[in-house]
């Protein structure tokens, strides 16, 4: 199942307005799309339970797809949702400092 | 696509609500308002309700996807009963009144309905509207 990690970047978190294009955008695929926050999760294509998470600024959210077109439903949303998420950046182990 | 039907005692208020369900849900979702009374005071009457809902079924019920209405309070259910039982058995066929809070009721119907749900699912958003939380800072 893909799967992308993304933050909140809108200050007033995943309020009403992202919320509903989620839904929107979601509901033109096939397949599932879940969001996880924490060990919470939300069918994204009910705008109740995507409410219901209360997603705050700054959170990190996993987008997890399973279908047929699980992959253009990852991008669509991720591409849809942009002025509100951004990629996470992976955590980067540092490297030890040449000697 | 199915469509709601905003019940007030305040035109006004009814107004608001119809901009808030095209902006989160779209132009596309159709609305039709039963806001005051023909005198211009605060209320209900059954005749608007009833003319809200045909307006939204359109000139063939039967083949509409039907109705959702929502409404304020009071004076407003037994407006709206009247109106329910003007309606012919084909047109009640296809309307819901949901047991849900206009205010998110409506949000959450219109988004429900401008992604192409079923008359019951419509209602049914509307319906879980009644558990969105307003705690702030939880």
């Amino acid at each position: 199942m893909p799967e992308r990690r993304l933050v909140v970047i809108d200050p007033a978190g995943l309020h009403a307005r992202p919320a509903a294009r989620f839904v929107q955008v979601a509901s033109r695929f096939t397949s599932s799309v879940t969001i996880r926050l924490g060990d919470r999760r939300a069918d994204a294509k009910s705008l109740i339970a995507v409410l219901g998470l209360t997603i705050r600024p700054e959170s990190e959210i996993v987008l997890v797809t399973d279908g047929p077109d699980a992959d253009a439903a990852l991008d669509a949303l991720t591409a849809e949702l942009g002025p509100y998420l951004a990629t996470a950046t992976p955590t980067v182990v540092a490297e030890p400092e040449p000697a | 696509m199915v469509g709601l039907v905003l019940v007030s005692h305040s035109p006004t208020l009814v107004e608001g609500l119809r901009d808030i369900v095209a902006q989160f849900g779209g132009d596309d979702v159709p609305v039709a308002l039963a806001g005051g009374t023909a005198d211009g005071r605060l209320g209900t009457t059954a005749d608007r309700i009833v003319a809200a809902i045909r307006e939204v079924l359109g000139p063939s019920p039967a083949e509409s996807d039907g109705a959702v209405v929502l409404f304020d309070f009071g004076s407003a259910a037994l407006s709206l009963e009247i109106a329910l039982e003007e309606l012919n058995p084909v047109e009640r066929d296809r309307v819901r009144v949901p047991e849900a809070p206009l205010v998110e009721g409506a949000f959450a119907a219109g988004v429900q309905a401008s992604i192409g749900a079923t008359l019951d699912e419509v209602a049914a958003a509307a319906f879980a509207a009644n558990h969105l939380s307003k705690a702030i800072g939880g």
